[in-house]
């Protein structure tokens, strides 16, 4: 139903969220940090980003921060949690305070994903 | 560089409130409360790239300001704005002919001021 | 027959004169207490009073003056029959006179008396509770400065409550001053209205045809005089309409605008609490419990005696790090101060916008505050500024652990220190993750919070909009007054008021042409034939 990209630097994280988007009928594309991230926005041009706080070559909040400069109303969904889970909380809320619309936080249920989609994008 | 704008206005809540826009905008903003303590800053040596000025002013009004300004050497293509509760045709001649550039009716917001500072400082 | 009418005639103007000697007195007393009112009222300030009281004199007198060389050319030129029936006439009217004036000077006094207990019973309580008021917010300012421990924060809570109440006793007499000005400036307009209705009432024409004289002239100008006080006082009551209508809207905007302000400063407030509290502990003791196992197990390992040296200054750096966090803490202060003042001043501005009646006064202290927030915000900013910058250089001067790949390359059999070291390395990663992505939230809603500072700023510009309207009615009013003193001085001489009357007619029409020129309320948007708000030459 949707162009979602989805950006992690964790392999198995990857294959398991572009299964569960699938599933529900989305067009997926991956990236594994944030500069590949930010070359797949623009190519893509996907309605919906998910991306990850902590990853290497450039993080999800440099990502954020770019991308909402530019698209203000981009719909963005931060996930977190994944090794050294102690800073997650404070990754998720620092992506809120930077604008993105929706957080969730690892390890998540396919039915927590859905959610906060269709929340983000006002299904 | 930044631009120099001087504000010349006997309320302290508009200097505030125009220089607080400007000042955030990337000018650099200069102040006087009257058209004597203005005319005393220019002759001292501040060279402004615009002048926004209001009319009813205590000690020396607009009007007499931007005439006395613009016989300054140096000051007569200097872009000269009017910020006045005034809004009567019979004044905006007056400030014509006193050499002034524009005429603004206060209130003014940010984007409509900054909007005009635009056309009248290229390159600002 | 003619004698006996001749001393009927006699008898009657001898009873007439002795009458009208007698009330004379009276009315001469009635008419110096009338006299000492006008002066009290007109030093007090109240014009309106003082012009009533000076024209009720002034009716006074005229009738008094015209009664007497009314009572003399009677005498002298009608029959006497006629003569009867205009005493009784005279006798009516001035009675009718008499009685008007009694009523309006009991009206008066007691409605004098009510109003100066009231206002000064309730200016007193105003001004203490705006004191303490004032005080409230000294203290807490104060208590944020002294105790930024997290544990001494209930206090906040305790003086929160304490300044709501003081606010709301604020409030309270607030609306009672009001409501007793209105109801006192509704009673002189009811009493001016009285007048004039009173005016028409009387029976001019009786005493034109009793003494055949055109003696109307003085009360006509008192109509006159009457009828162009009321229109400047409309003229002026248009322009309280626009100054109360612009005040209010003006008000509204820069609450919802402050609202907005407040509710940005609130939420990086609780997000640098959050980011406090639960992950800089955290981090912090891991680090040392790597650290200090590094060092306890330093004696089983060989050629590493430079590395203690290195952990230790690792634990300073890890110190300085906790200082930059308490320093953090110092911004969350100021950041709570710029929250709780925001809160005072969308109180103040609801408080404005409730009671809009006061002519642009109370707009400009929203202004006059807006304006020290907005001078405390951009220091609480830029010492925001200046604590992340020092906070980034320390960090990045303290955490450099480089050496820790010298370790790992001589740590070959001692794989449960690698594993400690790897975890350092871990959480120096985190560590910096965590910096770098703090600052950078940070500096975002600093720019936000400037830009939301600078709209509620952009708003405020009505206040001297107002304020010069204000002028312009005290202007006018400064005039209308003075014409007012002169014609209450004339009353008793005999000359012509014509020229006072002109003035005033010029005082009137020079006010509503200077008003026309000003057109920039937010209710004139919708005029077309308006000149442009923005025109280059």
């Amino acid at each position: 139903m949707a162009k979602i990209l989805v950006i992690d630097d964790e392999e198995q994280l990857r294959d398991l969220i572009k299964k569960m988007l699938t599933r529900d009928g989305h067009q997926v594309l991956m990236a594994q940090d944030g500069e590949e991230g930010v070359r797949g926005f623009h190519q893509f041009n996907p309605d919906l980003i998910i991306t990850d706080i902590i990853m290497p070559n450039k993080d999800g909040i440099e990502v954020i921060m770019e991308l909402l400069k530019s698209h203000p109303d981009l719909p963005i969904i931060a996930i977190s949690g994944g090794r050294r889970a102690i800073t997650a909380g404070f990754n998720l809320d620092s992506a809120e305070m930077l604008g993105v619309k929706g957080i969730l936080q690892k390890p998540f249920t396919h039915q927590q994903l859905q959610e906060v989609i269709q929340k983000t994008l006002g299904l | 560089m930044a631009k120099i704008i001087f504000l010349v206005d006997d309320s302290a809540t508009m200097l505030m409130s125009v220089k607080n826009t400007l000042e955030l905008a990337g000018f650099k903003v200069e102040t006087a409360e009257d058209g004597v303590k203005a005319m005393a800053k220019l002759t001292a040596g501040l060279k402004p790239d615009l002048i926004i000025t209001d009319i009813n002013m205590p000690n020396m009004g607009g009007i007499e300001f931007i005439k006395k300004a613009r016989a300054l050497p140096g000051f007569r293509f200097l872009p000269i704005l009017t910020l006045t509760t005034e809004s009567q045709q019979g004044r905006r001649d007056e400030g014509k002919q006193a050499g002034a550039t524009g005429w603004l009716v206060k209130p003014v917001g940010g984007a409509d001021l900054l909007k005009v500072i635009k056309q009248v400082l290229p390159g600002a | 027959m003619a004698v006996q009418s001749k001393n009927n005639a006699e008898f009657k103007k001898g009873a007439w004169r002795f009458f009208l000697i007698s009330t004379g007195f009276v009315v001469v007393l009635m008419g110096i207490s009338l006299v000492f009112h006008s002066t009290l009222n007109f030093r007090l300030g109240r014009y309106e009073d003082a012009l009533f009281l000076g024209l009720t004199w002034g009716v006074f007198s005229v009738s008094q003056w015209r009664l007497l060389t009314l009572s003399q050319k009677t005498v002298k030129l009608l029959p006497e029959e006629q003569v009867d029936a205009n005493n009784a006439k005279l006798r009516y009217i001035f009675n009718r006179i008499s009685t008007y004036v009694q009523d309006n000077l009991a009206f008066d006094n007691k409605s004098n008396v009510d109003f100066s207990a009231a206002t000064d019973k309730h200016t007193v309580a105003l001004s203490k509770a705006i004191g303490a008021l004032n005080n409230q917010i000294m203290h807490l300012i104060a208590t944020l400065n002294q105790h930024n421990d997290d544990a001494e924060f209930h206090l906040f809570d305790d003086l929160a409550a304490q300044t709501a109440q003081a606010i709301t006793q604020y409030l309270t007499l607030s609306a009672d001053i009001e409501n007793a000005l209105r109801e006192h400036i509704t009673q002189i307009a009811t009493s001016l209205d009285d007048l004039k209705s009173k005016f028409n009432a009387l029976n001019v024409n009786q005493l034109d045809t009793l003494a055949q004289v055109d003696n109307t002239q003085n009360l006509r100008e008192i109509e006159d005089i009457v009828y162009l006080h009321l229109s400047i006082d409309n003229a002026i009551d248009e322009q309280l309409k626009v100054i109360s209508y612009d005040t209010h809207q003006s008000a509204l905007l820069l609450l919802d605008l402050m609202r907005h302000l407040s509710d940005d400063a609130e939420s990086i407030v609780k997000y640098i609490s959050n980011a406090n509290e639960k992950n800089i502990s955290k981090m912090e003791s891991d680090m040392e419990n790597s650290v200090k196992f590094i060092i306890s197990i330093e004696k089983f390992i060989q050629n590493i005696q430079e590395i203690p040296d290195k952990l230790r200054a690792d634990i300073d750096s890890i110190q300085a790090a906790s200082g930059v966090i308490d320093s953090l803490a110092h911004l969350v202060d100021s950041i709570k101060e710029i929250s709780f003042q925001t809160d005072i001043l969308a109180v103040n501005a609801a408080i404005q916008a409730a009671h809009a009646g006061e002519a642009g006064l109370g707009f400009k202290i929203v202004a006059d505050e807006v304006r020290k927030l907005a001078v405390n915000s951009n220091n609480a900013a830029e010492m925001i500024e200046s604590g992340l910058e020092k906070a980034r250089h320390t960090i990045q001067d303290g955490l450099k652990f480089k050496f820790l790949d010298e370790i790992m390359l001589q740590m070959n059999g001692a794989s449960q220190v690698m594993i400690y070291v790897q975890q350092l390395q871990d959480s120096q990663e985190d560590m910096q993750q965590y910096y770098k992505t703090l600052f950078a939230v940070i500096n975002q809603n600093n720019t936000k919070l400037a830009h939301d500072i600078s709209e509620v700023l952009g708003n405020i510009q009505y206040e001297d909009v107002v304020r010069q309207r204000v002028e312009r009615i005290q202007e006018v009013m400064v005039m209308r007054n003075d014409l007012l003193r002169q014609f209450a001085a004339q009353l008793t001489s005999d000359g012509s008021a014509e020229d006072i009357i002109t003035q005033l007619n010029n005082t009137l029409n020079g006010y509503l042409s200077r008003e026309s020129h000003h057109n920039n309320s937010l209710q004139a948007k919708d005029d077309e034939d308006a000149l442009p708000k923005f025109e280059l030459f």
